[in-house]
């Protein structure tokens, strides 16, 4: 299972898979994330100079996993950013509020990593097991 | 995660083999893989054909579940995976086999400069091209668009692209579907689409996506060849990317769409990947109006790859692109949900064609193919991997029979991008291409080791069949010079 970092990526022939264990849902979530900016710009430091609200809905805690990655892959595209610090006030199976901060991705400093197109709903699984939570996914990548 | 495949598979012939609809009471069809044997030991390695099985579950798919010799493990469709679904008996659409990069493809063009020409500047060309296109995560690029303009690039595609100054009429002519599908749709595509897609048009993307330059090694075929302008030791250019942010984010929001028409019209799949609705449905239509509006925003972005590579040739041959003989050989699509006819059961009919990691083509005489090749055949492109070779290939009236007018769309990854990295541990790729003669120039740390030429199956083997099943004969064959990729 995730290693100390909380998550890790599984072998699949064209994509990458990931597996993430959090010991609350939040963390879950946070490990997540953490994963796929290790993706996106794998070692790079982010300094937490932007802070952004982030709340979602979702009628499914699978759901809501996937809207809370694509939030991320979202403001990648559109405006570099790389979150790197995460505050969640407020996390449901089917809802989470609260504060991300990074800053935007800079050539000179960060890492070119690797194009991540999506979260796929293939093999998408969320468990609670032994009071930890689970969750394993393969990103389009 | 890796897990082989148990299931039953029975040979046709040396090319040919089929899961039998026996294997699972749910499949409505069997499943036919176009491999060799050679092939087929890898294929066997890891759950591509339980794909090919899930894919035969869906409703009103006709004929046969297909997949072409580069299949591989892939999400919902295996990569290489081709389905035809019959609207009038209730058959799908299903963004899980289109995949999230909507109109992925690749376009080759032409150049009168040969290898002997280019070799002296090729260092300068290779760095020309890395420094001009952007590449690699997170490298927007010059050319974009308004809010306003939004809609003329999702329902003009390459057109909207040449209007701005980006190729000519000619190219057009060369493109699958003149590089615009019509009934786009953008009132079914979201802000967010747009906005992804708003600083993306022009830029390659990461992954296995490139821009190549090559030579023609061989020619099989010289009537063809002929026809095309093409002879041995001749420079090209391919260009492989597709939708960008703007596709992947269309797939993103139909995927929710289709998961709630499942549970609407009691739809059941074995993978949530699969999601589909009716064709005939309004979540089926929502999803075609939009896709075809990022299959057009594809096209206008490789229409603008190629603008800024013939830029940059201008600058480092000092002629004009047209003096250089840059024309557009023919773009395809390969990743597509397409309507077409064909005969099923005997009787002549409109299906949705799914090419998930798969390319069209055309036979000879064939209304939709331009008139300068309808003698000869659509010409089909088939890049392999960076350190061997490419393919140029034309289109045959047996793959109409057989596939649907489709074949490969490349190689087929046949090492994980983890494995791959493990194999070049210690290890340049850079310099062992370099003393190859191919120059390569990344972005990432890690993507040429991704993309390394052993993370692929050889290409040669991947045609060899396509040719020899007779879905598409050789035309040439091409060598890489050098890519940049993200």
């Amino acid at each position: 299972m995730a290693d100390a970092t909380g998550y890790e990526f599984f072998e699949h022939t064209a994509d990458v898979g990931m597996r993430v264990r959090g010991a609350s849902l939040a963390e879950l979530f946070i490990h997540a994330a953490q994963g796929l900016v290790a993706l996106v710009a794998e070692d790079s430091a982010i300094r937490p100079t932007e802070s952004r609200p982030v709340a979602l809905a979702a009628s499914s805690v699978e759901e809501l996993l996937q809207a809370w990655l694509t939030e991320f892959i979202v403001w990648f595209d559109v405006e570099c950013f790389l979150p790197g610090a995460y505050e969640l006030e407020a996390v449901s199976a089917t809802s989470l509020r609260g504060r991300v901060r990074g800053e935007r991705f800079d050539p000179a400093r960060h890492t070119h990593g690797t194009e991540v197109k999506g979260v796929t709903r293939h093999q998408f699984r969320v468990e609670k097991a032994d009071g930890h939570w689970e969750a394993q996914l393969i990103f389009d990548v | 995660m890796r897990e082989a495949w148990q299931g039953p598979l029975e040979k046709i012939d040396d090319y040919r083999w089929r899961i039998p609809q026996s294997y699972d009471a749910r499949m409505q069809v069997p499943g036919l893989i176009f491999a060799s044997e050679k092939l087929l030991k890898e294929i066997v390695k890891d759950q591509s054909l339980q794909q090919v099985a899930n894919v035969a579950m869906l409703p009103g798919i006709v004929k046969a579940s297909l997949a072409m010799p580069d299949i591989h493990w892939g999400y919902g469709f295996p990569i290489g995976g081709v389905a035809a679904t019959d609207p009038d008996e209730g058959g799908v659409v299903s963004p899980g086999g289109v995949g999230f990069d909507i109109n992925c493809g690749v376009r080759l063009m032409r150049t009168d400069l040969t290898q002997e020409e280019v070799q002296p500047k090729l260092r300068e060309l290779i760095a020309g091209l890395f420094n001009t296109i952007p590449c690699g995560v997170g490298m927007h690029g010059d050319i974009r668009f308004s809010q306003k303009d939004a809609p003329k690039v999702m329902t003009r595609g390459s057109h909207w692209a040449v209007s701005q100054g980006y190729g000519t009429k000619a190219d057009l002519v060369h493109t699958e579907s003149q590089g615009c599908l019509e009934e786009a749709n953008p009132d079914m595509v979201s802000e967010r689409a747009v906005k992804r897609g708003q600083s993306q048009l022009g830029t390659l993307g990461s992954g296995n996506h490139f821009l190549e330059v090559q030579s023609i090694d061989t020619i099989f075929d010289e009537g063809v060849a002929n026809a095309l302008g093409l002879s041995v030791g001749q420079v090209l250019v391919m260009i492989h990317s597709g939708s960008r942010g703007f596709g992947y984010q269309i797939c993103d929001d139909y995927l929710d769409v289709m998961e709630r028409a499942m549970q609407r019209y009691g739809i059941r799949v074995p993978d949530r990947q699969l999601a589909c609705a009716p064709v005939q449905s309004d979540e089926g239509r929502r999803y075609l109006g939009a896709i075809r509006c990022a299959a057009n925003f594809a096209w206008a972005n490789r229409q603008c790859l190629m603008h800024l590579a013939r830029g940059v040739f201008e600058r480092i041959f000092g002629k004009g692109w047209e003096q250089l003989g840059m024309i557009l050989i023919y773009d395809v699509a390969h990743n597509i949900a397409k309507f077409e006819r064909y005969r099923v059961n005997g009787a002549e009919k409109t299906v949705c064609v799914h090419r998930k990691g798969a390319t069209r083509a055309f036979p000879p005489g064939h209304p939709e193919i331009p008139e300068a090749y309808r003698e000869v055949g659509q010409p089909v492109i088939i890049p392999g991997d960076m350190g061997r070779n490419s393919y140029l290939l034309a289109g045959t009236a047996e793959a109409i029979e057989q596939s649907f007018g489709t074949v490969c769309h490349g190689a087929g990854r046949v090492m994980s991008r983890a494995q791959a990295v493990r194999e070049a541990a210690g290890r340049s790729i850079e310099q062992e291409l370099e003393g190859q003669g191919i120059i390569v120039m990344g972005r990432g740390r890690k993507g040429i080791a991704e993309e390394q030429p052993s993370a692929y199956k050889d290409v040669n083997d991947v045609v060899h069949v396509v040719h020899n099943a007779g879905l598409a004969r050789r035309v040439a064959r091409m060598r890489p010079l050098g890519a940049i990729k993200g």
